[in-house]
């Protein structure tokens, strides 16, 4: 982060509401997209950032290094969309009418990459192929595009080992490069 | 020009920024709001007891001015001294009532 920024996050730190508002409107447009691209629902993406942005002002304190302000920042995001989803699961538990396993996906465990290859093969944008990925890659690179951040802040934020970033960042690009491969030709 | 990929992500949504800025707005606006709703979720749950609390208080200071022997001392405080009089002998007779010599 650059030395302006520190500054920023110094003030913010004292309440100082014009620093506040440089630091969110520096950031909602990518904590946005993150949150979109992963729920895949705009409205949901929408509480997400305000929610992010409530969480991070209210912990503001909770902050260790200001040098990594944003991936603090993305991390609270990432936490409320892995919120988001277990509400979505408790909402299809009790009324048993939708699919809920999103939230296992980003938390653990690698769903089947063909599963998402096989659906890419109709998508005709960049944009389609990002949201085909797998949940864990496609936060993996998302957190990486988006937010800028390295393998230890994406490890993180999404409490995963480094090793377990590394992988999900490689099996992205790799998933990426077949299926925009599959879209062109 | 050539675009980054965070680029080209970031346009797909640009159209959401007016809205983004709405929420930006509110937030920064409800922090403002945080220290007097802090203070008036402090006493709203319990409102009628810190009510009584308060005019116990007003009434507490309310004698105690009105007792005090500093209180005035125009021509107007002249009807008092017979009270506070009576008030020292009572503590008089309460402390030799405490003395077991008596």
């Amino acid at each position: 982060m650059s030395e302006p920024s520190q500054t920023l996050v110094q003030a913010a730190r004292h309440n100082v509401e014009s620093a506040w508002n440089s630091l969110l409107s520096e950031h909602q447009l990518a904590l946005f997209s993150y949150a979109r691209s992963l729920t895949g629902d705009r409205e949901a993406a929408f509480d997400i950032v305000q929610e992010t942005f409530s969480r991070a002002i209210a912990h503001i304190g909770g902050l260790r290094d200001d040098g990594r302000f944003a991936s603090w920042l993305f991390g609270i995001a990432h936490q409320c969309c892995v919120r988001h989803f277990r509400s979505r699961r408790r909402r299809a538990a009790l009324f048993d009418d939708a699919p809920g396993g999103e939230m296992d996906a980003i938390e653990g465990s690698e769903p089947d990459p063909s599963v998402a290859l096989l659906s890419a093969e109709r998508a005709e944008s960049l944009y389609a192929l990002i949201d085909a990925l797998p949940l864990p890659q496609r936060s993996a690179l998302l957190l990486h595009v988006l937010g800028d951040l390295s393998l230890e802040e994406i490890a993180a934020a999404a409490s995963v080992p480094v090793g377990t970033v590394k992988s999900r960042l490689h099996n992205a690009k790799r998933s990426l490069r077949g299926l925009m491969g599959r879209s062109t030709s | 020009m050539s675009k980054t990929p965070r680029e080209w992500l970031l346009d797909r949504d640009r159209e959401a920024l007016v809205r983004l800025d709405e929420i930006r707005g509110a937030a920064l606006r409800d922090e403002r709001a945080t220290f007097a709703e802090v203070v008036a979720e402090f006493f709203r749950p319990n409102l009628p007891a810190w009510t009584l609390l308060a005019a116990a208080w007003i009434a507490l200071l309310g004698a105690h001015l009105a007792l005090a022997p500093y209180a005035g001392s125009g021509p107007e405080q002249a009807g008092r001294r017979p009270d506070l009089a009576n008030l020292t002998l009572t503590t008089d007779e309460t402390l030799s009532l405490l003395d077991p010599r008596s």
